[in-house]
């Protein structure tokens, strides 16, 4: 049986009247990588919240790394490490200071891959610092957003973490440095049996870091699966017709369509390849032809009104 | 080693596809010659910044395709070309490919008889630099 | 120790603001003594101290009242100000996060909060110390004040710790409603009030501590509680 690093049943966060969260169920297994993608005010941040005990949930429960989040032991958050949105860290402090205040709470330790075991390192966390050229005398309420990304990410990777949650890391930071941010993880991947939730608006990043995909939307998880699968199930397709195009479409999976005169594209989602070539001879289409389509896209088509009310949901084997 | 990939996410096109597609036109270049062992998984997803997985995925689909062979331990090599079949699924995607490119060409107002031409050239000149990357790894 | 760890860096953080009333009430306290010395004003506590045998309630106000004004001023500004610095502050700047997703309990970090908060304003009772010895050394008071105003200075460093206890309250609850807010306060100036009432060291202490407990009770249930 798979051991999941992340559980949560149900999880649902009223503020007052606003549903911000609604019954998520998510499953993600050790050494999975998931991109937690979200339109704004999806409800990604309160979700990761939630899952790390910053706030009660109205209704459902959810567990880190066989630990329930409200009641997460000390031991537990060791290994756990958290990138908050916009890298806080507090500004009086030197970079060298911060990483005294950090490494006191975990036990010295030189870098290690066996599981269960969180420490700092020294070594790499110096090392992280003088990579990006960072030195320990620096405040840190000197430091552009990007130079406190870095720092956050080498706080937050020192400590050589099992779990590691990040809710856009990645916001507002230059390419170079979202390149570095990636590099760490990548890094950090390497490593056996790591666990990255990662929330993101940057498709991109996604793309080349995920191995899952979970889509939120208005609260309501609208997409769990591998991140090919979703690649390969969210498809456009054009047809053209000899005549008008039909106004009526009754076809599986569809998800919105737009028509012109003669043409018709549709964007489908799990639709079987015999399904589309079925009904395009049931229809009268003249050709038909399935254009790829890049993630970004994909997404935002998903999540396009029309396609509210399709949920797609992948169960992990 | 004259192999050099470059990614593009945010392209129409997977990731692992890509890395696929590159690999296999390196093989098809001579730039890459029988028993010519490919970067490790690692260092390669290292190298371009993406997932492990992600390329474990693409030599998955090339050895599959009987471009390469992996030995537990080892690595991954180029493997014999005598060993690859041509599968009906690959000659599809070939044949859509062409139709994709005489498309263009007739949209660009272009003759049969140059399309032809067009085709003969460069396949002769891959021809020859396939040799020539023989000749240099020998 | 990680309870060190975090007492250093709230300490560090409480150290301005210590700093700042600690100068001010030796600055000001010291101006009063200069400025007595000057006068040789003490015969006039001589007269009250025989006069406030009987009611006992002018005996605390009279010879602190030259210094109380600014032991107030000290120790309540220094409260109100480590209550928003240590509670109000991490809101506005986000860094809650990075504060609370730490390997301790929750007790932990609340309690180097507060030990950082109580050693501020212990502090300034040291200067209150500084000051009544000074006072009571040869040339500024014909008569030395009596124990009993040294108490009664410490007690107003108390309202100090109450202050900063109440607007840690505030800045701990999270109700939209203003009136429920600033209960924390609300409930802090109740007992100044209350304290002031009957100005005799038992019922001083008394008020003290029964409204130091019910706010240590109430921000241990609004801290640990809170969601951020």
């Amino acid at each position: 049986m798979t051991e999941f690093v992340l559980e949560t049943q149900g999880l649902t966060k009223f503020y007052g009247d606003k549903l911000a969260v609604d019954h998520i169920d998510l499953k993600i297994p050790r050494g999975c990588i998931c991109g937690f993608v979200g339109r704004n005010g999806s409800g990604k941040t309160t979700a990761i919240k939630l899952m790390l005990g910053f706030l009660k949930p109205t209704a459902g429960s959810s567990r880190l790394l066989g630990c329930d989040s409200q009641d997460l032991t000390p031991a537990i958050r060791q290994r756990i490490g958290y990138v908050a949105e916009g890298h806080r860290l507090i500004r009086w402090m030197t970079i060298a200071e911060i990483a005294k205040f950090q490494s006191a709470f975990f036990h010295e330790q030189p870098a290690s891959t066996k599981q269960g075991e969180a420490g700092w390192d020294s070594n790499f966390f110096w090392d992280m610092i003088d990579y990006f050229g960072l030195s320990k005398k620096q405040k840190i309420k000197h430091l552009s957003n990007g130079q406190r990304a870095q720092v956050s990410l080498a706080l937050t990777l020192a400590p050589n973490p099992e779990l590691l949650i990040m809710d856009d890391p990645t916001l507002g930071l230059d390419a170079a440095i979202r390149r570095q941010f990636l590099e760490g993880i990548i890094e950090l991947i390497m490593r056996q049996g790591r666990t990255i939730l990662f929330s993101s608006h940057i498709l991109g990043d996604i793309e080349r870091v995920a191995d899952k995909i979970v889509v939120i939307d208005k609260g309501v998880i609208r997409a769990d699966c591998s991140l090919e699968q979703f690649r390969t199930a969210v498809k456009k397709v054009r047809f053209v017709f000899g005549q008008t195009s039909p106004e009526t479409i009754d076809i599986e999976g569809l998800l919105g369509s737009r028509r012109s005169d003669k043409e018709l594209e549709m964007i489908l989602v799990g639709t079987a390849d015999e399904k589309i070539a079925e009904w395009a001879k049931s229809s009268g289409a003249a050709d038909y032809q399935t254009i790829n389509m890049n993630l970004e896209d994909q997404f935002i088509e998903y999540t396009a009104p029309a396609g509210r009310n399709k949920p797609f949901t992948w169960e992990e084997k | 080693m004259a192999l050099w990939i470059q990614i593009t996410p945010g392209s129409d096109e997977p990731i692992y596809l890509q890395i696929v597609e590159q690999v296999g036109e390196a093989i098809a270049k001579g730039q890459l010659a029988v028993g010519d062992k490919l970067p490790a998984v690692r260092k390669l997803a290292s190298e371009l910044v993406i997932n492990p997985n992600t390329v474990a995925r693409a030599y998955t689909i090339l050895e599959q395709s009987g471009l390469v062979t992996t030995k537990t331990g080892s690595g991954t090599f180029v493997a014999d070309p005598s060993s690859r079949d041509k599968d009906a699924a690959d000659i599809n995607m070939l044949t859509d490919r062409m139709d994709g490119i005489l498309s263009r060409g007739l949209n660009l107002g272009l003759e049969s008889q140059d399309i032809i031409a067009m085709f003969k050239d460069r396949l002769e000149k891959f021809i020859k630099t396939r040799q020539g990357g023989r000749r240099k790894n020998d | 120790m990680r309870f060190f760890a975090l007492l250093k860096k709230e300490l560090r953080e409480c150290l301005p603001w210590m700093a700042t009333a600690a100068a001010i009430l030796l600055l000001f306290g010291s101006l009063k003594l200069i400025d007595s010395k000057q006068r040789q004003i003490g015969y006039q506590y001589r007269v009250f101290e025989r006069y406030s045998e009987v009611g006992g309630y002018e005996l605390l106000t009279r010879p602190i009242s030259d210094f109380s004004i600014f032991v107030f001023m000290s120790a309540v500004g220094l409260g109100l100000a480590l209550g928003v610095r240590q509670f109000w502050a991490d809101d506005f700047m986000g860094t809650w996060g990075f504060s609370v997703h730490r390997s301790t309990h929750r007790t932990t970090i609340l309690a180097a909060k507060i030990c950082a908060g109580l050693i501020s304003i212990v502090a300034i009772g040291l200067v209150w110390c500084y000051l009544f010895w000074r006072a009571n050394s040869s040339g500024y008071f014909v008569f030395p004040l009596p124990e009993r105003c040294f108490i009664g200075g410490w007690l107003i460093c108390g309202m100090g710790l109450l202050f900063y206890l109440g607007a840690t309250l505030v800045g701990l609850s999270k109700t939209r409603w203003y009136t429920t807010k600033l209960m924390g306060l609300g409930f802090a100036l109740w007992m100044f009030i209350t304290l002031t009432q009957q100005w005799t060291l038992w019922w001083g202490f008394g008020t003290l501590v029964i409204g130091t407990i019910v706010l240590l009770f109430l921000i241990c249930e609004a801290f640990l509680n809170r969601e951020f």
